[in-house]
């Protein structure tokens, strides 16, 4: 080893010891030799596939498939990419469900452990510890197996309305059935939502202001009831927004290609100078000096380059071509696809009609041959599939969940309700106001990648037949051959859905955090 | 899947149960179930405990109403016991299926030898323990009880009728309550003496062995007898004697085992080391797999030469290369260095052509690489400096080999060595770190070689299906494999996704990111269909390899998460005081940062094997014959009537068992951590 007194006496060290080189050599030597690898693995998957006589594609995105789906709200799709789509929204129906349900069960399991009545928190704790313990899977399988094994088969006899039906054909319960009036009561109910948060923001400004009891959260609650029962009767109003969609519609049918592109490319551009020259002004001392490290150079050179990428897409004819395909210009594989047919949609489901938007309606047994089954116009039916997936997904997750609660709940330290206490804010208000904010600021980041295993876990469906989309896109690559093309298509959604529920995830935290500063 | 929640999560988990006080029985259930202090909270504990209790009981009673009812053909399991473990392995050659079971339970008994494990417990917390046992045998039985009464329509109390009378259960209740209490005295009176008597916890196993094997001989099962009837029957003896010498050599090997460690301490555990790798290649490839090896061809003396046979490669590159990486680990004083570097320059540049030489411009690159190591060796000065400069080459020269025409194992070979080389000035410093580099060589080039030739020798086995493996014994060879391999690689995947190099944090983000964002069961479904299409024509892999190679892919990523999270707990001080001591990068990785990164996240690493060994039961949707797919499909399946429409209850016993070996492994891990401390900082 060179002892660094004899190194101090030499000039500048050689091109081969200098770090910088050095580093960057490494780097890019093994960026090379990954990117060389890819090629390698991508021309022979190329060439293998064309000898199997079944060559990449995405053709049958569009070709008719052929196969009826389990459930969904299209059980006989025309093209793969319908099927697809029904099979992906059958995965997201599980997953919102599931999540909802195992938040609140899981909540109630890591609050009973930590219950003072021994006999609560035993059984909290055997459930978490039986519950995480088994394979997800085993566990579907197993509730599969009951539902369709244990449950009393549906009897011709059984025919007409009923509360609650359960059978090997799925469990029926009554269900508030969506009618004409329901998208204009959405809007409705979503500006209800959003009235009821501005009031309860200037409530709580005024309490603050002033130092009075407003009480912001029955007036939100309040608000939002209003516009419920008033938007019932009201609804109709909403059809304006029909107006509105027309004419978004119109603009993406008349304004140019060229225009879109010309937009998008310079708000590409735009993007990656404004993300260039904040960083800049960031690294930049007061003295108005600044130094980039390696790191920085890079993060710029990405910035750049990526931006010129999305820039030199838009103009060129690939993106010319997916543009006019997102608009809506060109069908794309069939489905009534883009912006231009999504508004024309959205504007022929806003009117001025009136009635009420949902109606109470009971199960129905029906015997339209010999074999009875659930009428699928009123109360709600679910099928096997669905409910050993939902059942599987929440129970194992509300385990880990309760763990995550519970853990969340001991990490606030004792003083903080003792100090709450001693200030004179009672029991629940020392719970809601003290404790709980704090708690959920360390539950929030694990519970949400439970979240994700969540969605994820859903996949598993597969096992017990439930069409969602792994499970769709199985069948097809059975049917078709193009593994690559439907697994390049699973990644592509599963990503996307993973983004969207971490971002959500991500913004609360990123608002709990403010909080604490 | 794949739930991040770490283990320690659950610490202080075991000792919330409230020990019952000394002061009795009443005082306990005021304090624990009838608790408060104003009568709103003791109604609200009341009517609690009340509703739990009796929700409890009647889940309690359907579990046993369902669990005894005559209509479960519990045959459907005791019959296919073989079928479930190792599916369709050949009879005669079952002995080889106990002899590794035999090697792993003895390995098991010397390791905790050697490391110490195990310690002692309090008599009173053992006997609590035993308590439990015995009263949950004793609720079973009257739950039994209360099932076969509710069965034949009488009054639960009614015993004297035969139809709901039982003499054995009888006997189990009784002696499960006396053992209770006993057990209870015990527990009390230990209690109370101050420094309560201490017991290894090695008698837990101990006893519980001796349990087992008295079971084993004494205890009836269901067997099927023709159109949907069942009897019982005692376990088989080529069950039930192979069991109990197994129990009897692991309480022989525990004696054995501690005279080894008195007399050869550090050793042993070193060897232990060694035989552990060594025993998983020797278990499934010779052991179970039993190949058909070719002595001749292996020792050189057939008709290939020499040095293409597997001992003139092995000798080639672990002795003669071995030899010349002890050379160049010795650079501050080591004037042979330089030749050394040349001699392998001109091996690099020679090598091509000794094959025959492949395309132009590969054999010319690696003539130049090698040109450039000679001249290298021959001109730069510092010893460190000519070791840099080859390790260098070598790894331009990993690029081109692949398109001059070797031996495949020569180009693996050709690549561990350039790994050696490159961390040989690491790890060199002192006469131990070159003795151990040459020691792990010679390994690695074994390891290799021999997984090599066990890979494509045939079996002699005969056996029904595509490959030896099914069952428990797949579902643990996949486990464990894939737990094995995809701690390097996460490894790799953390340091990359940590370090300072802006193109590697990217590669490594991306592709942990990428491989996290799907489930796991599309990476299976990529391992049995697609995996295939990305290899050359002609090269094609058992599915289990494919499967092997996609749970590896996807744990590998959540292990880089976990050991990445340790990483990112280590002071950044102890970065600066490495370095200040004049470490250099990868010194302060290994030496420093590593092991205390890898001691903070033994938690997470074991609750991601629970995991790993949970997921393993999806290779079961991809129709591999694993436990779960046996129990699923070929056992309900069968045309035997006996085990038609058993699906639940033999989700039931999957569940079951998935369960026992899960708890297991995360009591363990629990006890081990506690006693180590580890995961508090």
């Amino acid at each position: 080893m060179v002892t660094p007194t004899e190194r101090k006496t030499q000039t500048r060290p050689p091109i081969w010891r200098n770090v910088v080189v050095i580093k960057w050599a490494t780097q890019l030597s093994v960026l090379i030799g990954l990117l060389w690898l890819a090629y390698i693995l991508i021309t022979q998957a190329t060439a293998n596939l064309r000898a199997t006589g079944i060559p990449f594609s995405w053709d049958f995105l569009g070709e008719p498939l052929g196969v009826k789906l389990g459930e969904g709200f299209n059980t006989d799709p025309e093209s793969g990419l319908e099927a697809l789509a029904v099979g992906m929204v059958n995965m997201l129906r599980v997953t919102w469900s599931g999540v909802i349900a195992a938040t609140l069960l899981g909540t109630l399991i890591g609050v009973s452990r930590l219950s003072s009545n021994w006999i609560v928190s035993r059984i909290a704790n055997s459930y978490i510890e039986f519950f995480r313990n088994i394979p997800l899977l085993v566990q579907i399988l197993f509730w599969q197996a009951l539902v369709i094994g244990l449950l009393p088969d549906l009897t011709p006899d059984m025919e007409g309305r009923g509360w609650l039906f359960a059978s090997p054909k799925g469990i029926a319960f009554p269900w508030l059935t969506p009618q004409a009036g329901r998208w204009q009561y959405a809007v409705m109910v979503i500006a209800g939502i959003l009235v009821a948060r501005w009031v309860y923001r200037r409530r709580i400004e005024i309490q603050e202001r002033e130092g009075r009891e407003t009480r912001a959260f029955a007036w939100s609650i309040g608000t939002l009831g209003g516009f419920l029962i008033i938007g019932w009767f009201a609804h109709p109003v909403a059809g304006v927004l029909g107006w509105l969609f027309g004419a978004l519609s119109w603009v993406a049918r008349t304004v140019p290609i060229i225009g879109f592109q010309v937009a998008l490319a310079a708000l590409a551009i735009w993007l990656a100078v404004r993300y260039i020259l904040r960083y800049l002004k960031r690294l930049r001392s007061p003295a108005g000096m600044a130094k980039l490290s390696d790191d920085d150079m890079f993060r710029l050179a990405l910035a750049g380059v990526v931006g010129i990428g999305v820039m030199l897409f838009f103009i060129s004819g690939a993106g010319e071509a997916t543009l006019s395909r997102v608009l809506g210009r060109t069908l794309w594989y069939q489905m009534n696809w883009g912006f231009e047919p999504l508004f024309d949609f959205l504007a022929s489901r806003f009117d001025f009609s009136g009635g009420a938007p949902l109606r109470f309606t009971l199960p129905e047994v029906v015997v339209p041959t010999r074999f009875p089954q659930y009428s699928s116009e009123v109360g709600k039916a679910l099928t096997p599939g669905f409910v050993a997936v939902w059942l599987g997904v929440t129970l194992y997750s509300a385990a880990f969940i309760g763990e995550i609660v519970r853990a969340g709940i001991m990490a606030v330290p004792r003083g903080q309700g003792e100090a709450a206490a001693a200030v004179g804010l009672r029991r629940g208000q020392a719970l809601r106001l003290v404790v709980l904010p704090q708690a959920f600021r360390i539950i929030l980041p694990p519970i949400g990648s439970q979240y994700l295993n969540l969605a994820k876990n859903t996949s598993l469906g597969i096992a017990v037949a439930y069409a969602d989309v792994v499970q769709v896109g199985q069948t097809i690559f059975n049917q078709e051959g193009q593994a690559l093309a439907v697994f390049i298509f699973w990644m592509g959604f599963f990503s996307i859905v993973s983004l969207i529920l971490s971002g959500i995830v991500n913004y609360y935290n990123r608002k709990m955090t403010l909080v604490e500063r | 899947m794949s739930d991040a929640t770490s283990l320690s999560d659950m610490t202080g988990v075991a000792e919330r149960a409230p020990e019952p006080p000394p002061s009795g029985p009443l005082r306990w259930m005021r304090e624990n179930l009838f608790a408060g202090h104003t009568w709103e909270r003791i109604a609200f504990n009341s009517f609690l405990t009340l509703v739990f209790a009796l929700i409890l009981l009647n889940l309690l009673q359907f579990i046993t109403t369902y669990l005894f009812s005559p209509e479960r053909k519990w045959s459907a399991v005791t019959h296919n016991m073989k079928l479930l473990m190792v599916q369709a392995y050949p009879q005669d050659d079952l002995i080889r299926i106990w002899i590794s079971l035999g090697i792993f339970m003895v390995l098991v008994v010397w390791s905790l030898v050697s490391w110490k494990a195990g310690g002692r417990i309090e008599l009173s917390k053992f006997a609590g323990g035993v308590r439990s046992g015995a009263a949950l045998v004793a609720i079973t039985a009257i739950m039994h009880h209360a099932a076969e009464a509710s069965r034949f329509g009488l009054p639960l109390l009614q015993l004297d009728s035969p139809a709901a009378w039982s003499p054995i259960r009888t006997w189990i209740f009784a002696g499960a309550l006396l053992l209770g209490v006993a057990a209870h005295l015990v527990a009390r009176r230990t209690r109370e003496i101050d420094s309560s008597p201490n017991v290894s916890v090695l008698i837990v196993p101990v006893l519980g062995m001796a349990a087992v094997a008295v079971l084993l001989w004494t205890v009836k099962l269901p067997i099927p007898l023709g159109q949907f009837d069942e009897t019982t029957g005692p376990i088989a003896r080529t069950t039930a004697g192979p069991w109990t010498i197994l129990f009897a050599l692991t309480v022989l090997a525990y004696p054995v085992g501690l005279w080894i460690e008195r007399m050869w301490s550090r050793g042993f555990r070193r060897l232990l080391v060694s035989v552990w790798i060594f025993s998983y290649p020797v278990i499934i490839f010779i052991i179970q797999r039993n190949p058909i090896l070719d002595w001749q061809d292996m020792l050189g003396l057939g008709e290939t030469p020499f040095l293409r046979s597997d001992l003139g490669t092995l000798l080639l590159f672990s002795v003669i290369i071995g030899a010349a990486v002890r050379v160049l680990a010795l650079p501050t004083q080591g004037r042979a260095t330089g030749p050394v570097v040349m001699a392998i320059g001109v091996g690099v540049a020679v090598l091509p052509l000794a094959f025959g030489g492949g395309p132009l411009w590969a054999t010319a690159g690696m003539g130049l690489v090698g040109l450039a190591v000679l001249i290298g060796g021959l001109r730069i000065r510092e010893p460190v400096e000519k070791v840099r400069a080859l390790a260098a080459g070598l790894t331009l020269a990993c690029l081109l080999i692949w398109f001059v025409p070797m031996p495949f194992i020569y180009r693996i070979l050709l690549i561990a060595l350039t790994l050696f080389v490159l961390v040989t000035p690491t790890f060199g410093g002192t006469e131990q770190g070159r003795t151990n580099l040459v020691r792990a060589w010679i390994l690695v080039a074994f390891l290799i070689v021999a997984a090599f030739r066990l890979g494509a020798a045939d079996t002699s086995l005969e056996f029904q299906g595509t490959t030896f493996l099914g069952g428990f014994n797949l579902t643990i060879l996949l486990a464990i494999s894939g737990i094995t391999l995809s701690l390097p690689i996460g490894l790799v995947l953390a340091l990359a996704r940590t370090s300072s190099m802006p193109i590697f944090r990217l590669l490594s983000t991306g592709y942990i990111e990428l491989v996290r964002s799907v489930p796991m069961i599309t990476w299976l479904f990529f391992g049995s269909a697609m995996l295939t299409a990305f290899l050359p024509a002609g090269v094609e892999f058992d599915e289990i390899v494919r499967i092997v190679a996609a749970i590896t892919i996807f744990n590998s990523a959540y292990v880089a998460e976990n050991i990445r999270g340790g990483l990112q707990a280590i002071n950044r001080g102890q970065y600066e005081a490495a370095r200040a001591t004049g470490l250099s990068l990868v010194q302060s990785t290994s030496l420093i940062i590593l092991p205390q990164a890898i001691r903070t996240v033994i938690p997470a690493l074991v609750g991601s094997i629970i995991i790993a060994f949970k997921d393993t039961s999806l290779v079961a949707i991809i129709g591999l014959a694993d436990i779960l797919l046996i129990a699923r499909s070929f056992i309900t399946q069968q045309s035997d009537p006996n085990f038609q429409g058993t699906l639940p209850q033999m989700m039931f016993f999957m569940a079951l068992f998935y369960w026992i070996f899960t708890f297991t492994i995360s009591r363990l891990s629990l006890r081990y951590e506690r006693s180590l401390g580890l995961g508090e900082r």
